[in-house]
């Protein structure tokens, strides 16, 4: 909010808990300046009241002033108009989401009180934003919508459950993901593993101005990169899948990429059953089969099925990482990297880049994995926070697939074992709502469609607010609401720039968080 | 040197006031005198009329124009009387200005109100309220005088200042006024113009 003559901007004409509050906006303030998702902070007489903007609304006392309207401006110097101020008002619409006691050491605490009539409106100051998190678990993630002071958010509760990075596409996830990811990398909470589908978490990446390190150069110590593609020359382990890895659900979640037949998914369940070889058979035995009536006939499966399963799969034999035997196990090394506290990279680099088959393939194999792995430990062995970041998660933990899914499985029963998802997608909407309602804190940036807006306000508090919010943001802009933050955040998200990397280079022993901070 | 009275109060009926100028003196609709004597008194000039003595010795009576009265008939003017109508609306001390409280009393002379004097009053943002709590169906001429009072005021100050304070006034008007978009709305551009 652009600052006027005062710092006071208002004061309260009405309120309840269930509406939230009103304020009659200064006539010398004017309403251009604030904008819905503004912060403003309300003087009560025991605490002030940190409050979103809801609403701003143009109201008259009475409607002769529309049969007689003032002239404009540059008619008159604004004499008109200034006379018209007390017949003409602005009233804005807030919702109270924090209290804040007088005592300026003291943090936010939830609304249990209204301000009195009268209690005097503010614009919000960055100590206010400071009183919302505590300072050794705040991480500076953007500013106000229309002001610059510093929004945080807690990424020690932000692991501590799923969460979703959702948005159209240009609206600057990966950003914002990168800015995340470097914060739970640099402060230690918890160890990533990313799955990056479009290869923006490798070495180094490519801004509007210019080259920009990322994540693997940023912390080249914590941070190692796999490919599946050997011509990567930024991989520190190539991986390699061997066919006993592979499991009848990995190949159905990519059966429309295959282009599986009605009957395929039948036909792969009972093959898998009868032969623990089954990969390899449909694969590289079938096609050589003399007598495949006799072959079918053993497995109790339709021919054509039979042959239509192998042919769809021989797609899988472009996939050179996927071997019969693999000489070394890289799905372990991931794993162990995880364990001690090394985050990690997926890439998809060389014929492998954007591919979706291969994406979604070797993520669910890798993923169950480590699902089987940690979900064995117990509290005591597992030290680490380990968050999995997925990109298309809609894929993953749509309805159709989720329930038998190691993805919906993690976000359904993980938690317990300090393993948890970091969903980033740009169609909620096709993410089963049982998932949707598991994420815990929700990064929301510019989405368009309806279902998909619904859908990731499921299950939150003040949705129509919310959504209201949601409708004024723009690229680079995201509401950040749930477990993280305290109250729903608009924020322009801060810039994946060279102050932000020599921050994040920065070590810790020279800096703490307070630091950042203060 | 004592100041010189320009009027007299010569009837008094609630808040119907009636004073007469001295020597026949035309004193304009909005400007502002005071009593000092008994009573410490600001009053706004409402109206300024021809109060007839004698029944039927007006122009219509004579059926002609009322410029052509005394021309032809003289000896009316005897029997008319050039009265101005007067309104409280403040009262003050040596130090002060405030609503009035007190009631002005019978043949209380009036004198002039100076510029200095003017804008002490309007200092006081309870005379923005007097002046709207002024019935205009009492007083129809309210909104011209109060347009005559305040352009008169405006007239004292330089262009720079005078931009200034007229804006300062039109703030004030607007709130006592809030119930009167119609009468603010005439006389802001009375003023302004």
């Amino acid at each position: 909010m652009e600052k006027e003559l005062s710092n006071y901007i208002g004061y309260i004409t009405s309120g309840s808990f269930g509406e939230g509050l009103t304020f009659k906006l200064n006539t010398y303030v004017n309403p251009e300046n604030i904008r819905i998702g503004d912060f403003v902070v309300v003087e009560g007489k025991n605490m002030d009241y940190l409050c979103v903007v809801d609403d701003i609304r143009l109201k008259v006392t009475t409607d002769e002033v529309f049969f007689d309207p003032p002239v404009d401006e540059d008619v008159d110097d604004g004499i008109e108009k200034l006379a018209v101020s007390s017949f003409v008002y602005n009233e804005i619409s807030i919702f109270p989401y924090l209290s804040l006691p007088k005592d300026p050491n003291s943090y936010g605490t939830t609304v249990k009180t209204l301000p009195t009539h009268f209690s005097k409106v503010r614009s919000v100051k960055s100590t206010d934003f400071r009183r919302i998190i505590p300072e050794k678990n705040a991480f500076y993630i953007g500013t106000p919508l229309t002001s610059k002071e510093k929004l945080y958010i807690d990424l020690e509760k932000l692991s501590m459950r799923n969460s979703g990075l959702f948005g159209i596409t240009g609206s600057g996830k990966s950003f914002f993901a990168r800015i995340i990811f470097a914060g739970l990398i640099k402060n230690k909470i918890s160890t990533l593993l990313i799955f990056d589908m479009h290869n923006e978490h490798g070495r180094s990446i490519r801004s509007e101005s210019g080259k920009i390190d990322s994540l693997a150069s940023l912390f080249s110590e914590s941070v190692k990169i796999f490919d599946v593609s050997k011509s990567s020359k930024d991989a520190n382990t190539y991986i390699e899948i061997a066919y006993e890895d592979v499991e009848p659900e990995d190949v159905v979640l990519v059966s429309d990429i295959l282009q599986f037949s009605p009957k395929s998914e039948e036909t792969l369940e009972i093959v898998s059953r009868r032969r623990k070889d089954w990969l390899k058979f449909l694969l590289d035995e079938y096609p050589n089969v003399k007598d495949k009536k006799e072959v079918s006939d053993e497995l109790a499966v339709n021919l054509e099925s039979l042959d239509a399963l192998s042919r769809h799969l021989q797609k899988l034999k472009n996939l050179k990482f996927l071997k019969e035997t693999s000489s070394r196990d890289s799905i372990k090394s991931i794993i162990e990297n995880l364990k001690n506290g090394i985050s990690v990279v997926v890439q998809f680099s060389g014929d492998y880049k954007d591919d979706r088959l291969t994406y979604y393939f070797v993520s669910n194999i890798i993923t169950r994995r480590i699902f089987n792995e940690f979900s064995n430990l117990t509290e005591d062995t597992q030290k680490n926070r380990v968050v999995i970041a997925i990109e298309e998660a809609h894929k993953f933990l749509s309805k159709q697939y989720q329930a038998n899914n190691v993805f919906g499985r993690i976000a359904r029963e993980m938690r317990k074992f300090n393993v948890t998802l970091f969903i980033i997608d740009q169609r909620p909407s096709e993410i089963d709502p049982e998932v949707l309602s598991q994420i815990g804190t929700r990064l929301v940036m510019e989405l368009k469609d309806e279902n998909d807006i619904n859908a990731v306000f499921q299950g939150a508090s003040h949705t129509k607010r919310l959504v209201k919010i949601l409708s004024t943001l723009e690229q680079k802009q995201a509401l950040v609401f749930g477990y993280a933050v305290p109250l729903p955040l608009p924020i322009n998200v801060r810039s994946y720039d060279e102050e932000f990397i020599d921050e994040m280079k920065e070590v810790k022993t020279t800096k703490s968080v307070k630091d950042d901070i203060y | 040197m004592e100041e010189k009275h320009i009027a007299e109060i010569i009837s008094i009926d609630g808040l119907e006031i009636l004073a007469e100028p001295k020597e026949k003196a035309t004193i304009q609709v909005g400007t502002l005198l005071k009593t000092t004597k008994i009573n410490n008194l600001i009053f706004l000039v409402l109206d300024d009329l021809y109060i007839n003595m004698i029944p039927g010795g007006s122009h219509e009576s004579y059926g002609i124009p009322e410029e052509k009265l005394q021309e032809e008939y003289p000896h009316v003017n005897d029997y008319l009387r050039y009265l101005i109508k007067i309104y409280p609306l403040a009262e003050f001390d040596k130090e002060h200005y405030f609503p009035f409280t007190k009631s002005p009393v019978m043949n209380a002379l009036l004198y002039e109100v100076k510029f200095e004097e003017t804008k002490k009053i309007f200092d006081n943002i309870f005379v923005m309220l007097e002046l709207a709590r002024i019935d205009s169906n009492r007083f129809p001429k309210r909104n011209k005088a109060i347009i005559g009072l305040l352009k008169n005021y405006l007239s004292e100050f330089d262009k720079d200042e005078r931009s200034e304070r007229l804006k300062e006034l039109i703030l004030e008007l607007s709130t006592a006024f809030r119930k009167d978009y119609a009468s603010l709305m005439e006389i802001v551009r009375g003023v302004k113009g």
